[in-house]
């Protein structure tokens, strides 16, 4: 609930922060116009938000894991335990869920 | 999750873990067949895979995350780098950092290791806002001196600061590994007393600061560490000065870096670092705060309630912490629901109803003292705090209680005499020590200034104390001669005071020295309105009576005057009464008689109670003359009880009586009411009231004199 909670409150942060700088509403970032190195850090939080908005009807779980871990912060350990389950389950998890997501973001815009 | 959706996890998995490409091929081939589509997912999911590295870089989105959401400082990317950075190198300065150990208010503590010129583990706090390097730093520099002097084993010690390359201002200081106060004491279910002692000891420590010309203004218990040193025990206070250090560097404009970051955890804060946001502060911030964490530390939670104060916007805990009174300590364990109540008590080691009874009471007045919103009113040095509770620990009365009986008081005066006075010439001693620099000597001669108004504030005390003391021994001019080197009104209250005052102004007046008893009496008076809690309406009366006998009224005018302003919502009777005739020893001008409605009013409800007694009647009998009923003020002179006796109080009926009735015509009667009224003054003059008490004090003595004296004189002009 907590990192639910937080990842709202991030992105709407940075979202407002966006607005003042460039004024209006923020667009959706075209992720074929940017260079993946160069997002800052704040525009790759509204790019995963999107995406995790898109995954989270096909694969809640994914969506949770990456909610927790990302803007949880828990450890693999914390999540296992939470979730009842191995260590093992929640890296294998987390890296699909990662991949899944990249890859979304890669292919929208 | 759908079928396909399950598969296409299981295949990456598995995919993930061959690391040979030509592997993964022959894989995809085999577990795909025909289904191209799966395959072409598998293949770009590969791909992603690859970049996920860079993309979720965790470490500096996720710090930046939780700064971000939780700590609501401003997200500055450049700081995120340079941060990791720092761990990455591990390095700053001559310290190797070795371990995260947690985040404070301003930044973050790390475990390092220093190695030159010395090796030891020290903690290392990086202040995590942006600053300008440059004057930070030597700021620091002058900081890092005045408190590398301070040598106490209290303090943790700051051993060094400076900057680090991404230009962060560090603090280094002793390593000091223990709980929090608050912590230690609820595990070894230390006791009453002993907490008291821990916390002396903190007071020492502080003490020693406030010497130094160094104020803490964070206080709080994750500030109060103990440790074991040597198997000892040992409180340890730290971050010292940091707060202040940083404090002048914080203001940036526009944004909400100071509103939303109060410098001190506001359940501790004085209400002046409330209101003022740190700019008007002096010792007796560390006083409250010590106070609050005493609180707690009896109490089991904050006078604020912390939970509360985290819902609150900054404008509300600002007012609510400079306007609200909190509970004193036995208060605020009855507010506590009972499973609490008992867990707070187990955790003291003693029962629920017992701990209530202990703090109830000398704890609670100390505290109370110590936690005045009006500074002015606190403690002036945290010796005066420590004094006070060593007194509760040896059962001794304690000075931050309301006034008390003068014998009761004298007796206080001998038992802890040497204690105050030793704790003042220790304190005197300790402030000769100068340092080196210019800058610190300076700084610290500034401080002594301070130290020297407090002092010379207590030394009026001490002073008054002396004159009690005298008193005590019958040495009555000797104390008269002390009374008069006070030549201000005194300041601040003080029961020593108002003992010596009262005894020797009474000595005074017995001699008839009138002056001298109204100067000690006007002092005493001065006194009685500082304490909150006296409204000692006899010295009213007596001063009253001096201030006529010295022929000065103008100042008897303005006693009136203020007095009766002062008193005019007094709703108890006897006092109302008391106040209303101290004033009416003169036919009033008509603001005094205005100011005056109220206070007659509440006596004649009085008097109506109480008709038989004629201290009752007295006051209300006056009233009537002075607006002119003098009939009613004939009825009511003298009650049933004055009619026999041969008190003062009957004395000063009849002359009243004589008064009004002479006014009403009936000369006769008048005349025979004047010459009882003479007779019983005399005979009591005579035998020199100041023996028997109980026909009257000799101000009430002095009352019917003057009275009758009016009387006679008017008499004398038909």
């Amino acid at each position: 609930m907590a990192a639910l909670a937080m990842r709202r409150i991030l992105v709407d942060r940075i979202r407002r922060k966006s607005a003042l700088k460039y004024g209006g509403g923020v667009e959706h970032l075209n992720a074929d116009d940017l260079d993946l190195c160069e997002t800052t850090p704040d525009e790759r939080i509204l790019m995963l938000d999107e995406a995790l908005n898109n995954l989270e009807s096909v694969d809640p779980e994914s969506t949770r894991i990456v909610t927790l871990k990302f803007f949880g912060g828990f450890t693999n350990r914390e999540i296992a335990e939470t979730l009842g389950v191995t260590e093992r389950t929640i890296e294998r998890q987390w890296a699909y869920a990662k991949a899944c997501l990249l890859e979304m973001i890669l292919s929208s815009g | 999750m759908t079928m396909s959706r399950q598969i296409e996890k299981a295949l990456f998995d598995a995919l993930l873990n061959l690391s040979d490409v030509g592997l993964r091929e022959a894989f995809l081939e085999q577990a795909c067949g025909n289904n191209t589509a799966l395959r072409k997912r598998m293949e770009v999911l590969l791909l992603a895979h690859e970049q996920t590295v860079r993309f979720f870089d965790m470490e500096p989105l996720q710090a930046g995350i939780v700064k971000n959401v939780v700590e609501k400082v401003d997200y500055n990317p450049p700081e995120e780098k340079s941060r990791s950075l720092e761990e990455a190198n591990a390095y700053i300065g001559r310290y190797k950092l070795v371990e995260r150990m947690g985040e404070g208010g301003f930044g973050v503590v790390y475990l390092a290791e220093q190695e030159e010129p010395v090796w030891r583990k020290v903690a290392l706090k990086i202040i995590r806002l942006g600053m300008d390097t440059e004057r930070v730093i030597s700021r620091f520099e002058m900081e890092r001196q005045a408190l590398a002097m301070m040598n106490h084993p209290h303090i943790a010690q700051v051993l060094d600061a400076g900057a680090t390359e991404t230009g962060r201002p560090y603090f280094v200081m002793e390593l000091v590994l223990g709980v929090r106060i608050t912590e230690y004491c609820d595990q070894h279910k230390l006791d009453i007393g002993k907490r008291i002692e821990l916390f002396i000891q903190v007071c020492m420590a502080i003490q020693h600061a406030h010497q130094k010309g160094i104020i803490h203004r964070d206080i709080k218990p994750s500030n109060v560490l103990v440790t074991l040193h040597d198997e000892v025990a040992t409180p340890k206070v730290i971050d010292f000065g940091i707060a202040k250090a940083i404090e002048g560097h914080l203001v940036k404009e526009g944004t909400a870096i100071l509103q939303e970051q109060l410098i001190g955890t506001p359940a501790y804060m004085s209400p002046e670092q409330a209101e003022t946001g740190g700019r008007d502060v002096d010792t007796r911030s560390d006083i409250y705060s010590l106070g609050a964490l005493l609180h707690t530390l009896l109490v089991g939670r904050p006078a604020f309630d912390a939970d509360q104060l985290q819902e609150l916007s900054v404008e509300k805990i600002r007012r609510l912490v400079s306007e609200h009174q909190p509970l004193p300590p036995s208060k605020a364990l009855l507010s506590l629901a009972p499973e609490e109540l008992a867990k707070v008590a187990a955790n003291r080691n003693c029962e629920p109803a017992r701990l209530i009874r202990l703090l109830r009471g000398d704890l609670d007045w100390i505290v109370a003292k110590a936690m005045e919103r009006n500074r002015q009113r606190r403690y002036a040095t945290v010796n005066g705090l420590a004094i006070d509770l060593q007194r509760f620990l040896r059962c001794e009365p304690v000075s931050a209680r309301p006034p008390n009986r003068l014998y009761q008081f004298q007796m206080l005066v001998r038992r802890n005499w040497v204690a105050f006075m030793a704790g003042l010439a220790v304190a005197a001693a300790l402030m000769i020590g100068f340092g080196v620099s210019t800058w610190l000597y300076l700084r610290e001669r500034e401080a002594r200034r301070e130290q020297a108004q407090l002092l010379a504030l207590a030394q009026q005390s001490e002073i008054l104390t002396h004159a009690a003391f005298s008193v005590r021994d019958g040495k009555n001019e000797e104390a008269n001669n002390l009374l008069k080197q006070i030549v201000k009104p005194p300041e601040r209250p003080s029961l020593d005071g108002v003992s010596a005052f009262r005894a020797i102004g009474d000595w005074l007046a017995l001699q008839e020295r009138w002056k001298e008893a109204a100067r000690c009496y006007v002092n005493l008076i001065h006194l009685d309105q500082l304490d909150q809690w006296g409204s000692v309406t006899l010295d009213y009366q007596a001063c009253a009576v001096l201030l006529m006998e010295t022929g000065d009224l103008s100042a008897y005018a303005q006693f009136c005057r203020t007095t009766a302003e002062r008193y005019a919502g007094e709703t108890n009777g006897d006092a109302a009464g008391r106040i209303l005739k101290s004033c009416l020893l003169r036919p009033p001008d008509a603001d005094l008689n205005s100011a005056l409605q109220p206070l007659g009013k509440t006596a004649e409800r009085w008097f109506a109670r109480n008709a038989s007694n004629q201290w009752a009647a007295i006051p209300v009998s006056l009233w009537y003359y002075r607006c002119g009923d003098y009939k009613a003020a004939a009825q009511f002179a003298l009650s049933k009880e004055g009619q026999s006796d041969l008190s003062a109080a009957t004395a000063t009926g009849c002359a009243i009586l004589g008064m009004a009735l002479f006014h009403e015509g009936r000369v006769e009667e008048a005349r025979e009411n004047l010459a009882r009224a003479r007779k019983i003054v005399e005979t009591g003059f005579a035998t020199r009231w100041g023996a028997t008490g109980s026909l009257g004090s000799w101000y009430d003595w002095v009352f019917a004199r003057i009275l009758l004296r009016e009387a006679e004189h008017s008499f004398q002009r038909i």
